[in-house]
């Protein structure tokens, strides 16, 4: 063809750079690193589909891992900062005056329009608006009914080795309408999202000048204090503040490979003057963490006792001391708990949390043509043997799965091939008695293999769940073949109903990915949520979705 | 057979680790290469590396024998990619270093002249397996028939759907610069076609 374009001009990098890298010893220690972990032959740990299939390509870019490039760049200024103070000194970073969205003040802000101008179907409570023009995504929280954060990352855009350029602290004090953004610490890079313990005190886990820290404000953002962590207990991976200068959070510093970390419980009760390190059930690897109060806290995740590498398999421990003991308590069988996996408790007995259930997904004709090699293998070993419950639940959500399968294959949409037929889909599971026994909660029928990225639980009855599903979708020109979904429960999970939203043919869809998935939800009252949709790295704007009750003004 | 017990109570063999080595030390460059050319930062390729391995570790009786084991580490690394996005990595010390390993890397973010813009604009804007069947053969460096088998079809199939990526790069190229030159922005919305290892039915043509 005449035209015919050099594709090859277009390669951004090439394999002699790459190999040059290859000399650092660092990739000998992750091969290390790869070869102590076990060989686990579990339907799980083996087939890879099980845990990567994904009808849907939800871009959630964790602003933890992006950030980290800027605390490398820093790294001469953060340890005069941190380490000039000593092991438990606080660095304080007083701020510029925050910039208002829409102001045009910042250059986020300049294509912000903020206001809502949908509102759609409300199926289980209040109203849920949806704004298409948020600031960019990233950790949400709001310890009131109208004061609300989000920490994100900046990025000049989705192309790759597009650097960090800021970490912001977004404050709504209008559940969500409008927003002022706050430059957070230059160098500092989330590892855990952002808490609150009061409307203008919040905390988030992270590094900053080559060292784990915490870094606080007192005061809604304008001002920030950097206190380090201990050495050797790694970084915060979560977090949750109960009260004022009370935080407490799972920390840890081993690689995540198979699904082992080392996850302790990282506390503190002065804002970070002090830390107490407290290890939970050993053996076990943590993955989240939610504490109704400075007493009560309830951890999930997953235990080498049972089989790590089993997607469907998880443990639970509780504590009723602040964290000094904990006690084991029993998810359902067939109910795992991954890295994705968010619990929330809305007090000491209630809790929800989010997980993953092996289901039978039936391939299209289609997949008899994929070559051996490219085809994940059946494996002999069987995932944990799942509770009535869980199978009962797992059934309905196979023959959902299947005939959505087929459907997008037939119309010539994404679909998977899985010669075992078995893969993984998120589900959720409540306890009404602090931990010690878990109930899986039975889904909306007409949505398929969904994925949870966020949970909150405002009361005993009362939780979202946001996520994606494999449920086609159009926004504007984008066709997708997964999109967002939201699910609330008034009756402690008996039973859960979809809010569904559309897309307007305008809204801001940076790279089409921006209706692919929710990314957080945060309720901090009886029928008050907020969310944010994830979106593709440097969007400069993300949705943001609200739940108020009628007639709420703030 | 000698075996040596794993860090965390697994077994593993000796025979296992030296050809789990082999194939790492003989792909890695690969595999890393074809991780930076798809992500949004190193630390996200040191993410999709470190997956691809810790699976091949995990099933290594189930890679076939060189050369097609680089071709089944392209297939895993690109649903590592595909699911990478929707895992919540939490980022530890060795990610970092690797990533920080991967530093030294002189990565282009943009080609220079306007041509190659509006070239790597198109090609971003292609349907995922349209674009990723040319960045196989012209990046990473495989066959169309290699490149194929990576993404599930026949050589056959691969060489139309090739010819056909090409084309429709072109076409998209030309349909970009013309507005161009009267005054007029040429955007493009993505077009999410989910993880799929398949081509479209009609263009899978088995032989």
């Amino acid at each position: 063809m005449k035209n015919d374009v050099d594709i090859g001009r277009l390669n951004p990098v090439e394999n002699s750079q790459v190999e040059q890298a290859m000399a650092d010893p660092v990739f000998d220690e992750l091969r290390q690193a790869i070869v102590e972990t076990p060989r686990d032959r579990s339907e799980a740990a083996s087939d890879p589909t099980t845990h990567l299939r994904s009808p849907v390509r939800p871009i959630r870019r964790a602003s933890i891992a992006l950030a980290a490039v800027a605390a490398v760049m820093v790294l001469v200024v953060g340890l005069l900062a941190v380490g000039g103070n000593g092991s438990n000194g606080h660095t304080t970073v007083p701020n510029q005056a925050g910039h208002r969205l829409g102001g045009g003040s910042q250059a986020t802000a300049a294509n912000l329009k903020v206001g809502t101008w949908q509102i759609l179907d409300a199926s289980v409570k209040g109203i849920w608006q949806q704004n298409t023009s948020g600031p960019p995504t990233g950790y949400l929280t709001c310890p009131t009914a109208s004061i609300c954060y989000q920490m994100s990352g900046k990025y000049p855009s989705a192309l790759a080795g597009a650097p960090l350029l800021s970490e912001s602290l977004y404050a709504s004090d209008d559940a969500g309408t409008t927003w002022t953004a706050y430059p957070m610490p230059s160098g500092f890079a989330p590892t855990s999202p952002i808490s609150c313990g009061g409307p203008s005190s919040c905390a988030a886990g992270g590094t900053y000048g080559g060292g784990s820290v915490l870094v606080s404000t007192q005061d809604g953002g304008h001002s920030f204090a950097i206190s380090p962590v201990p050495q050797n207990v790694g970084s915060f991976v979560t977090i949750d503040c109960t009260a004022i200068n009370v935080c407490a959070g799972l920390a840890a510093s081993r690689l995540y490979v198979a699904g082992h970390s080392d996850a302790t419980f990282l506390s503190t009760a002065d804002g970070g003057t002090t830390f107490t390190d407290t290890p939970i059930i050993p053996g076990d690897s943590m993955e989240s963490l939610s504490c109704s109060s400075n007493l009560d806290c309830t951890a999930v995740g997953t235990s080498d006792a049972i089989g790590v590498e089993d997607g469907t398999a998880g443990v639970v421990a509780r504590s009723t001391n602040g964290g000094r003991t904990w006690t084991p308590g029993s998810l359902p069988a067939g109910f795992g708990i991954s890295q994705d996996s968010e619990l929330s408790c809305a007090d000491a007995r209630h809790c929800s949390v989010t997980g993953n259930i092996s289901i039978d997904v039936a391939n299209p004709p289609q997949c008899s043509s994929l070559p051996a090699f490219a085809r994940p293998t059946t494996t002999t070993t069987q995932p944990t043997m799942p509770s009535q419950a869980v199978q009962a639940i797992a059934q309905a959500e196979s023959r959902i799965a299947s005939a959505v399968n087929r459907n997008s294959a037939t119309s010539g949409g994404g679909f998977s091939c899985n010669p075992s037929g078995s893969t993984t889909s998120g589900d959720i599971a409540s306890t009404v008695d602090g931990g010690h026994t878990w109930t899986p909660d039975p889904l909306p029928s007409d949505i398929a293999q969904p994925n949870f990225t966020s949970i909150s639980c405002p009361t005993a009855s009362e939780c979202w769940a946001a996520g994606s599903a494999a449920a086609a979708n159009q926004a504007g020109t984008s066709h997708n073949e997964g999109g967002p979904i939201l699910l609330g429960t008034t009756n402690g999970g008996s039973s859960w109903l979809p809010v569904r939203f559309t897309v307007p043919t305008n809204a801001p869809n940076y790279d089409g990915q921006s209706y692919l998935s929710f990314g957080f939800i945060t309720c901090p009252s009886v029928d008050t949520c907020i969310a944010n949709g994830a979106t593709a790295q440097g969007s400069p704007t993300a949705p943001i979705y609200t739940l108020t009750q009628k007639g709420a003004k703030y | 057979m000698n075996q040596v017990q794993a860090k965390f109570g697994g077994v593993m063999s000796e025979a296992d680790e030296e050809r789990f080595g082999a194939i790492y030390e003989s792909t890695r460059p690969l595999i890393t290469a074809y991780a930076l050319r798809r992500t949004a930062s190193r630390e996200d390729t040191a993410d999709v590396v470190a997956d691809t391995y810790e699976i091949a570790w995990r099933k290594l009786d189930d890679i076939p024998g060189s050369p097609d084991d680089v071709l089944w580490l392209y297939v895993t690394a690109r649903r590592v990619l595909s699911n990478h996005h929707r895992r919540h990595r939490r980022r530890d010390e060795l990610a970092t270093r690797i990533a920080d390993g991967l530093g030294t890397i002189d990565r282009s973010e943009e080609p220079i002249d306007e041509d190659s813009l509006v070239a790597l604009s198109c090609l971003r804007s292609l349907p995922e397996e349209d674009r990723e069947l040319l960045m196989l053969t012209a990046w990473d460096g495989l066959s169309g028939a290699d490149a194929g088998r990576a993404l599930g079809c026949s050589p056959t199939a691969a060489r139309i759907r090739l010819h056909r990526a090409r084309a429709r790069l072109n076409a998209e190229i030309s349909r970009t610069k013309a507005p161009q030159k009267q005054g007029r922005a040429g955007g493009h919305e993505q077009v999410d076609r989910g993880d799929v290892s398949q081509p479209a039915p009609e263009e899978v043509v088995e032989k």
